[in-house]
């Protein structure tokens, strides 16, 4: 017999403390009422013993012990008085949910059977019932990483409310690590070390199928679960590399049943068909399968399977496509044939061609401006390529004017220069510049810069004009332009790759130095990762979007898809399962405080039916008779004769 | 009507316009009842003629019949003998008591009753006593004298010890008139109150007795050690009060009530027991019609 909640010295006090208000209030609810009244001729006193007049003394015992019993049984119930084994017999367990993505499958064959976490909450609540009253729980939600729900709490309702709150994840099982996330938690904080069980199907990846170092007190509450089940593994879409303005798209399924299944597949973007295909795919069997889509806009392409079995949830699959961006660019030249081939040649371009006599002063509402051989100064504020500018025209200082100079070398240093190659070039007639500190000479001649760039400002000066000069003769020339594009508006030039996929770990090719790399979420937040030998690792166990940029490669992962493990995990045999029998969890304690609060609260209805004001009939004959009867026993002769 | 805190319902006194007030002797040099009288006197209605005689009043000559035959007649007119009703209203401090104001109630029970009088043109007479007789208000002519009644009633306050040897001493001395005498009280007298009412009967006087008391006074509710002041004397009584005491102490309550039963009864007068619980409507048109006190 020991009290939970209050030592004895707190529960003494308590007591008596109690006890003093209840006997102070006993007796002033029985001092004298004053009463004033219309007459007092009419009024006799009753034939009761003289101590019941004096209100010092206790009038009622029986009232007062009763109440006094009463409040005892109520502090009893208060400090939660158990029979049986003392504190020390409580035990620390450590509950399981598998809530992997896997357990939002159906348990059965219809969807009245719930799911199989519903199924492994039945079994974990079972478990729970069982336990001795002063055993703590603690619940652990286990997919691909353990997260401890509750701290180790006795009180039952706490526990029930943590295993309802479970719901599926998106990542698989990691039983692993959620098995010795327990016991390391058992060590540090139990006090006494009681069961670890696991409650779920166990699905889990082909290297922990067989995962044997499994604690000793692990007990297993295992939950069946349907075996068919066809869905989307991966979903990955990138940019043709031929034709930027179509999309190749790549669909991984797998059937992770033994038997063979027939399987209807189908993409649509922003509700009209993409493609679809018939798979015939054998027990375990995965199969990739690629299609094409021509668009330039945005819009969402979902693709989803046809095929009802229990777990829906990996039947479909999609990603928000990005619209091709192009970059505009405002060309300003009297002779703009001569510039146009370069432009119109980049489908990523999209050039508008003016006059000098339209040439602003300032901004336009154009990513990128060609001033060919201007008039007169312009501050464009912006990317601007300066052909031939005469001198006061531009910001960039003159050094001399050239002719017959052979361009000697293209500066790799800069990306406007970066891959280009030219043999014996000579140029008729150019300018040299004097670059200004910071400026970065793109090609050199003989006598000087002839191409420089500032990339403060991002404008790259001409020294010629290069479809007026030999260079036009060049495969540089265009590939010049299309460094310089590149270089002044990156984001046209990003390779997009966009991908579904589960949640959890991610690893990815990259081609960049680490500094280059950025991953973030959907909240622009960085996500954690890892680069070794270019493969890149990161972990995102929720629903969400991650980016990762690497250069001038852009990937989208829409981690949509839950992880679904194909193996099943099977214990040692050495490995107790099922609900074990109530009480066979060791010593156990008897609670008796709803008894006792019973008791408690009847005890004082009763002390107020017999004793207060507003007393019932019955009550008031046997309370006269009881102090009859005590008036009896006092006489002297009834004490002899009882002696 | 409100005055003071004190109203009267017009539905309720429209209710009490087909009531009288009763009374059943013949006071001596008046006429009892309700009967019209034959004397001759002052009066309104026109009786007779005789002749004049030394000393008549010449405002009842007849000029007209002078004029005509030269001889002096003199007119005689029908006296209206009135009994008048008079209500000996309690007012002490005894009358506070009680979970309903005895005070208002019999405030309220004197209001209705000099209604009924003033629809059948009584001659009503409201004498407020505790220790002594207060200053009394008189009305008669019709209900629409009823309204000053409220007001001298909704004026009245409680207080004072009760004496009814020295109320009743002083009643007789101020009325000689015999008549109707209707006491709303409590009859807690710390004297015997059975002796200044026979008294008053001897004296000629028809007695109505309406006796109040609240539900408190007749069963207290109270158990246990109880500290007793008493409202009037302010004299104080510690007990001890069980069922046994309760049922001695309404034994003894009736018992009062009996006597004062007997004494109205000997005497030719009525009694009315009134609990205050009793709305003063149905008082009126239940026990104190019973008892013939208004029909």
């Amino acid at each position: 017999m020991h009290l939970f909640n209050l030592g004895l010295g707190e529960f003494l006090g308590l007591l008596g403390a109690a006890s003093g208000v209840v006997l102070a209030l006993y007796l002033l609810d029985r001092s004298k009422q004053k009463i004033r009244v219309a007459t007092l001729r009419f009024w006799t006193p009753a034939p009761k013993p003289s101590d019941l007049k004096n209100r010092r003394k206790i009038q009622q015992p029986l009232s007062l012990l009763l109440q006094l019993l009463s409040i005892l049984c109520l502090l009893l119930a208060i400090a939660q008085l158990r029979w049986g084994s003392a504190e020390s017999g409580a035990r620390d367990h450590v509950l399981i949910l598998d809530t992997s993505a896997w357990m939002g499958a159906r348990a059965g064959a219809t969807a009245r059977e719930g799911t199989l976490l519903d199924a492994a909450r039945r079994s974990a609540r079972a478990w729970l019932r069982t336990l001795p009253s002063g055993d703590r729980v603690m619940v652990v939600q286990a997919d691909g990483q353990a997260t401890a729900v509750t701290a180790f709490e006795t009180n039952r309702q706490v526990v029930e409310q943590a295993i309802a709150a479970a719901s599926p994840g998106q990542s698989a099982l990691r039983l692993g690590q959620a098995l010795a996330f327990a016991q390391k938690t058992q060590r540090m904080h139990a006090r006494r070390i009681g069961e670890v069980v696991f409650a779920g199907t166990g699905r889990v990846s082909t290297d922990e199928e067989k995962f044997a170092d499994a604690p000793k007190n692990l007990r297993v509450l295992p939950s069946a679960g349907p075996a068919n089940n066809t869905g989307v593994r991966h979903l990955a879409v990138r940019r043709a590399g031929a034709s930027p303005d179509v999309w190749e798209i790549y669909v991984t399924v797998k059937n992770y049943g033994p038997e063979p299944r027939v399987v209807p597949l189908a993409a649509t973007f922003g509700g009209a068909p993409a493609g679809t295909e018939t798979l015939r795919l054998t027990g375990g069997a995965e199969r990739e399968v690629s299609f094409r889509y021509k668009t330039l806009s945005a819009g969402v392409l979902d693709v989803r399977l046809f095929n009802p079995d229990a777990f829906p949830g990996d039947d479909r699959a999609s990603v928000e496509l990005p619209a091709q961006p192009r970059v505009k660019v405002a060309v300003y030249s009297n002779e703009p044939n001569l510039i146009r081939p370069l432009l119109t040649a980049n489908p990523r371009v999209e050039a508008v061609f003016r006059g000098h006599a339209e040439m602003p002063d300032a901004a336009t509402d154009a990513a990128l401006v060609i001033l060919d051989r201007p008039p007169r100064r312009v501050d464009p504020k912006g990317p601007a390529i300066w052909i031939e500018p005469a001198a006061g025209v531009s910001a960039m200082a003159l050094k001399q004017q050239a002719e017959g100079v052979a361009l000697t070398r293209w500066r790799d240093e800069h990306p406007a220069g970066r891959g280009l190659r030219t043999r014996d070039l000579r140029l008729a007639k150019t300018a040299i510049f004097a670059p200004a500190s910071g400026d970065v000479a793109v090609a050199e001649s003989s006598a000087g810069p002839v191409i420089v760039a500032r990339p403060a400002s991002r404008a790259i000066y001409f020294g010629f004009h290069p479809m007026r000069s030999e260079l036009r003769f060049e495969l540089a020339t265009p590939l010049l332009f299309a460094n310089i594009v590149q270089w002044m508006a990156p984001d046209s030039f990003r390779r997009w790759e966009l991908n579904a996929s589960s949640a959890g770990s991610i690893t990815a090719e990259v081609d960049g130095e680490a500094e280059e790399i950025q991953v973030t979420d959907e909240n622009n937040q960085p996500v954690p990762f890892t680069v070794q030998d270019r493969t890149l690792r990161f972990f995102h166990g929720t629903r969400g979007t991650v980016r990762l940029r690497d250069g001038r490669r852009e990937s989208v992962y829409s981690l949509t898809l839950p992880e679904v493990e194909t193996a099943v995990w099977t214990p040692p045999a050495t490995v107790r399962r099922g609900i074990p029998r109530p009480g066979s969890g060791g010593p156990s304690a008897t609670d008796l405080w709803r008894a006792l609060a019973i008791l408690g609260a009847a005890g004082l209805v009763t002390e107020w039916l017999l004793f207060g004001r507003r007393r019932l009939p019955f009550a008031v004959a046997s309370m006269e008779l009881s102090v009859r009867l005590r008036s009896l026993l006092r006489k002297p002769s009834l004490l002899r004769r009882a002696s | 009507m409100p005055q003071s805190g004190f109203t009267i319902e017009r539905a309720f006194l429209e209710k009490l316009e087909r009531l009288t007030i009763h009374w059943q002797k013949s006071f001596p040099g008046l006429v009892g009842g309700h009967n019209r009288s034959r004397f001759a006197g002052a009066g309104q209605e026109f009786l007779d003629h005789r002749n004049f005689q030394q000393g008549d009043d010449l405002r009842a000559v007849n000029w007209r019949a002078y004029m005509r035959i030269e001889k002096l007649f003199l007119k005689m007119f029908q006296v209206e003998p009135r009994v008048p009703v008079r209500i000996l209203l309690d007012i002490s401090e005894s009358m506070t008591t009680g979970e309903v104001s005895k005070f208002d109630y019999a405030r309220r029970l004197a209001a209705a009753l000099c209604y009924v009088g003033l629809v059948r043109l009584d001659t009503m007479c409201i004498q407020p006593f505790c220790g002594r007789l207060l200053d009394p208000y008189s009305v008669g002519g019709g209900r629409h004298r009823f309204s000053p009644i409220v007001d001298f009633l909704g004026g009245l306050q409680a207080g004072g010890k009760t004496d009814f040897l020295s109320s009743v001493r002083q009643f007789v001395g101020e009325y000689p008139q015999r008549g109707l005498v209707v006491v709303i009280s409590d009859f807690l007298d710390d004297g015997d109150c059975t002796r200044p009412l026979q008294y008053l009967s001897d004296f000629g006087h028809e007695l109505l007795l309406l006796h109040l008391w609240a539900d408190d006074d007749r069963t207290p509710p109270w158990d246990g050690e109880l500290d007793l002041t008493d409202a009037e004397s302010g004299a104080n009584l510690q007990i001890s009060f069980d069922a046994d005491a309760r049922a001695a102490y309404t034994r003894a309550f009736d018992e009062f009530a009996a006597g004062l039963r007997r004494m109205a009864l000997r005497t030719g007068g009525r009694y009315v027991g009134l609990p205050t619980s009793v709305q003063v409507e149905d008082a009126i048109f239940g026990p104190i019609v019973r008892a013939r006190g208004v029909a």
